[in-house]
């Protein structure tokens, strides 16, 4: 019996099936790719038309913030609804880079235009996520009409839209936004003190301002997050204050007051850190001497080698560290203290002298032609021989490259001349 | 009188292009460059009165532009404004080093950067 062709035999429900199921699935790969396709296509189209109306928009944007009219006259054309974001976008950007009247333009541009009550109506919205997003942009504006809505919602039940709150009233900068986060720091159980003391320092000298008026009533850890921002924007206005912190009767606003008069530099603070040398608490100690080395002057040389010898290792160590801080005088002093009857200060000031590099200049002097020079480097060499740090020495008596020096170094230890090891 | 030329050489866009438009307002010549190759080619070309740099860019940094800029004899007296965002005195210090004339941190204060450049340009109006 002849076999029929495939096409004419009969086929069954299983084999329809897989049929209808690849065409299906086929039709679904084709529509989803065609889906992509237009809305890519789509995508394109709308990002095209938005560079085209930027490209057309943004220089009478640009000469608006640097002008002093009204916005309407720069612009070729009104703006329309649609064309919100790209405005939004454009002062954003700009607000990036530039500062000073140009950002104030853009903040009225911002008000004149209805951004700001619109993102004022979207802070009271029920979804965080949106209230989230109004705080941000209003601080982005900067506008001082979104101020008091913006510290309602400082009690804001989502921890995300006070933190948002918190940075836009920082970026308002004016006195009414930044008293509320100067009052933040009190509470630590509802505000991080760490990211509060972020934005005020970000905010710069107008957030010293309130600080100086609240410090005093301020409970002891608002105070010691106080005294670290003064520190951090290196605030001159806060340094009458440091002084007397000085004084306080606890220690660790003692100590804080002299890190940040470290960190802020003034050169008149040095007597005032010098006494705190004497403070009876060893870290108030520690934290002058740290600072007394970031002043660029020479008068605490002599408090700072007293220091050298202090009972505690943390203080002698940054005593060290400041005399060599301190130029020629310091390292003057430094060499000095190797004649000292304290041990533990003799060798604090070898470890700096050796970390400074002045040891090596001293053992490359061993060579010099000059007896005055030569003299003086046998000299400091003696007094290290004295301190037993030998070790410091036979090493580079071993291994320096020059051999005067290395005979030199060899006849003060009393060791046989070494070849170099390279020769 | 032919106007003031001015070259911005910066990677960000939002700066080359406030800069054209605050710029060309004054009545000035605006060149712009988006990496540091294009502002060697452009300052070549274009021989400008002014340059305005940006220190962090693709290829050539502004220091390294700036070296150029002041070593070359046709460019030598050619005054240059560093424009960046690094806040380090080490960048001002190694920028003055180099030969830059000015230099401006970001944000900067529009009005106050076209004071500058006039005044380095010898007071005069483009």
């Amino acid at each position: 019996m002849p076999t029929m062709p495939w096409w004419s035999q009969e086929v069954g429900p299983m084999y329809e099936f897989v049929i209808a199921l690849l065409v299906g699935v086929s039709a679904f790969f084709l529509l989803l790719v065609g889906i992509i396709i237009i809305s890519k296509g789509w995508r394109e189209i709308v990002e095209a038309r938005l560079r085209l109306r930027r490209a057309e928009l943004e220089p009478g944007f640009f000469k608006y913030a640097v002008g002093k009219e009204a916005l309407e006259k720069y612009l070729p054309r009104p703006i329309h609804r649609s064309e919100r974001v790209l405005v939004e976008r454009i002062f954003f950007e700009m607000g990036r880079v530039v500062k000073g009247s140009v950002r104030e333009r853009a903040r009225d541009a911002f008000e004149k235009l209805g951004f700001v009550d619109h993102y004022l109506a979207n802070l009271e919205s029920r979804r965080w996520w949106t209230r989230a997003e109004a705080a941000e942009k209003l601080g982005l504006m900067g506008s001082e009409k979104a101020t008091r809505s913006l510290i309602d919602h400082m009690n804001d039940p989502v921890p995300e839209v006070r933190v948002r709150v918190a940075r836009a009233l920082g970026n308002i900068r004016t006195s009414e936004a930044l008293r509320p986060l100067t009052l933040a720091l009190k509470d630590p159980g509802r505000w991080s003190a760490i990211r509060v003391a972020g934005i005020l320092i970000g905010a710069g000298d107008e957030s010293v301002e309130i600080l100086l008026q609240e410090f005093d009533h301020f409970p002891q850890h608002a105070k010691i997050s106080a005294i670290d921002i003064f520190g951090r924007i290196r605030s001159l206005k806060a340094i009458s204050l440091l002084r007397d912190l000085l004084k306080h009767q606890d220690a660790d606003i003692r100590a804080r007051a002299a890190f940040a008069l470290g960190s802020i530099g003034d050169p008149t603070s040095a007597s005032h850190l010098g006494d705190a040398l004497k403070d009876p608490a060893w870290f108030v100690r520690a934290m002058a001497a740290k600072a007394l080395g970031r002043l660029k002057e020479e008068g605490s040389i002599e408090a700072l080698c007293t220091s050298l010898a202090d009972p505690q290792w943390w203080v002698r160590a940054n005593a060290a560290e400041a005399l060599k801080n301190k130029g020629e005088r310091g390292m003057s002093a430094l060499l000095a203290m190797l004649d000292s009857k304290d041990t533990y200060a003799a060798q604090q000031a070898v470890q700096m002298l050796q970390e400074s590099g002045v040891l090596d200049s001293m053992i490359a002097r061993l060579a010099s032609e000059e007896g005055r020079e030569r003299q003086l480097a046998l000299d400091v060499m003696a007094k290290l021989v004295k301190l037993k740090r030998t070790d410091l020495l036979t090493e580079i008596a071993h291994n320096h490259p020059e051999g005067s020096i290395r005979q030199r170094l060899a006849i003060i230890l009393g060791l046989r001349v070494q070849p170099h090891p390279t020769a | 009188m032919r106007q003031h030329r001015i070259v911005v050489a910066d990677d960000d866009p939002i700066v080359t292009k406030f800069l054209s438009a605050v710029f060309q307002d004054e009545g000035f010549e605006v060149s712009v460059a988006e990496d540091g190759e294009k502002a060697l080619k452009v300052i070549k070309e274009a021989k400008p009165d002014l340059v305005i740099l940006d220190l962090v860019m693709p290829y050539h940094d502004g220091f390294e532009i700036c070296q150029k800029i002041k070593s070359a004899g046709e460019t030598a007296n050619v005054p240059v404004i560093i424009l960046s965002m690094k806040e380090r005195e080490q960048d001002a210090l190694r920028a003055f080093e180099v030969g830059a004339d000015d230099y401006i941190r970001k944000p900067f204060n529009a009005l106050e950067l076209v004071a500058r450049a006039r005044k380095l340009m010898g007071n005069s109006r483009g």
